[in-house]
């Protein structure tokens, strides 16, 4: 598994960690029943404080992407982040071939809109 | 899965299995019912069975061997004494069902089925050692896979440069937890000395059942068993690069903490808990690390991308 942090962000750490783990799950890299590395891990990888891991996982639990179970560590338990982009992408590209516009104008189309 | 696979663990297994219940289907008018299955020391008949009874039998069996195998499979081969043994099996039994079938054909009761003797059961045992050579062969014999062979190849990662990456993963073993949880149940009913080394040897299974591997900016941490404990952590700047290479416990001197000394890897410490993909980190002035465990490829791409950015990546 792999996280990945945003070291742009001007967001404080705890939210990063939130956030990565997000982006992880919004990008398939964690599934519904995945376990997340136990915090100390987390906290030993990136050199923060392990306060500052289990505030981001507390994050997550009360917006119920993840559970966490005493001793079993913190389990992601909604991939609601990966389906809700997946139905808008799904949305975008089925308009899009109503109105005639090849896979390439379409990309063209979101590029556009990420500049 | 590759063709071998296909090959060696699906394809002819298969035909074995298929070759056993269809055996009997040409001789089906000419059998007495029940039939004979068991020959005494005399080289007469001694035991009946009928002939679906046998044919379940010796499909059921072989269906067994050929689960396990197929669980004992690590890396997408059969090992090759694993082909041995199911391959001389699928050769005896269906030597057996041959011979069974002709010492029966055209008796009236299973009474008057021809003799037995002592040929025919070395002719059984040979087919099924030439189906176990077979399979040996097949299997593509006992090979010995050293880091050398990938260890040119520098593996690498998709991370954008504003990006921290942090990546875990874990190896298990198949077979040794399920030993180590014998040996603890083991702790628990037997009274006495015994019962306590046994659970003492449970625990160190399980210790060396699982691995977990946490890469991040600060380093490589290694925890080992269910626990995570004990762990050794290794900062990147000891760390020269990371590669990616194929662990065969045998050639490593079995599982667990080995020390390496072979002629290619001539100084390394490897904690190998399962067959597979591993991680070598190659240490300048220190035994190169080897660890067993899944999605080595980012695991030791990510490694070698964090000591670029350190500047600290030295390739070969």
């Amino acid at each position: 598994m792999l996280l990945r942090l945003d070291t742009t962000s001007d967001a404080p750490i705890y939210a990063q960690i939130a956030a990565a783990v997000r982006r992880a799950i919004a990008d398939g890299e964690l599934a519904r029943g995945d376990r997340l590395p136990p915090a100390r891990d987390l906290a030993r990888a990136l050199d923060v404080n392990m306060h500052t891991v289990l505030r981001g996982l507390a994050v997550l639990r009360d917006e119920g992407t993840i559970e966490m179970r005493r001793g079993r560590g913190a389990i992601v338990v909604s991939d609601a982040v990966r389906s809700g982009l997946k139905r808008l992408v799904g949305e975008l590209v089925a308009e899009s071939r109503r109105n005639g516009l090849k896979p390439t104008e379409i990309l063209a189309l979101v590029e556009e809109e990420l500049r | 899965m590759n063709t071998r696979w296909w090959m060696t663990a699906v394809a002819v297994p298969a035909a074995m299995l298929v070759a056993l219940v269809v055996i009997p289907l040409p001789f089906a008018g000419d059998l007495p019912d029940p039939i004979a299955t068991h020959w005494g020391s005399g080289g007469a008949p001694n035991g009946s069975m009928p002939t679906w009874g046998l044919v379940t039998l010796a499909a059921a069996l072989f269906t067994l061997i050929w689960l396990v195998s197929l669980a004992a499979h690590r890396g997408g081969t059969l090992l090759a004494p694993v082909a041995a043994v199911l391959y001389f099996l699928g050769g005896l039994l269906i030597a057996v069902m041959v011979t069974t079938m002709l010492a029966n054909r055209g008796a009236v009761s299973w009474t008057d089925a021809g003799a037995v003797g002592l040929g025919t059961v070395a002719l059984v045992v040979g087919v099924g050692l030439v189906g176990g050579a077979i399979g040996w062969v097949l299997a593509g014999g006992r090979k010995k896979v050293f880091p050398e062979a990938e260890s040119s190849r520098l593996p690498s990662i998709d991370l954008d440069a504003d990006d921290v990456g942090v990546w875990m993963s874990g190896g298990v073993s198949l077979w040794v937890p399920i030993l180590g949880l014998a040996g603890l149940v083991a702790a628990i009913v037997i009274q006495g000395g015994t019962g306590i080394l046994l659970g003492v040897i449970g625990l160190v299974l399980l210790a060396v059942a699982a691995v977990r591997v946490v890469v991040g900016p600060e380093g490589v941490t290694i925890g080992l068993g269910w626990w995570g404990w004990p762990r050794r952590h290794i900062p990147l700047d000891e760390i020269a690069r990371a590669e990616v290479l194929q662990v065969e416990p045998l050639s490593y001197g079995g599982w667990g903490y080995r020390i390496v000394t072979s002629q290619v890897l001539t100084n390394a410490r490897a904690i190998v808990v399962r067959r597979g993909p591993g991680i070598r980190l190659v240490r300048d002035d220190r035994p190169d690390l080897i660890v067993t465990v899944d999605d080595a490829e980012r695991g030791a791409g990510l490694i070698n991308e964090l000591l670029r950015r350190r500047g600290l990546l030295h390739a070969v």
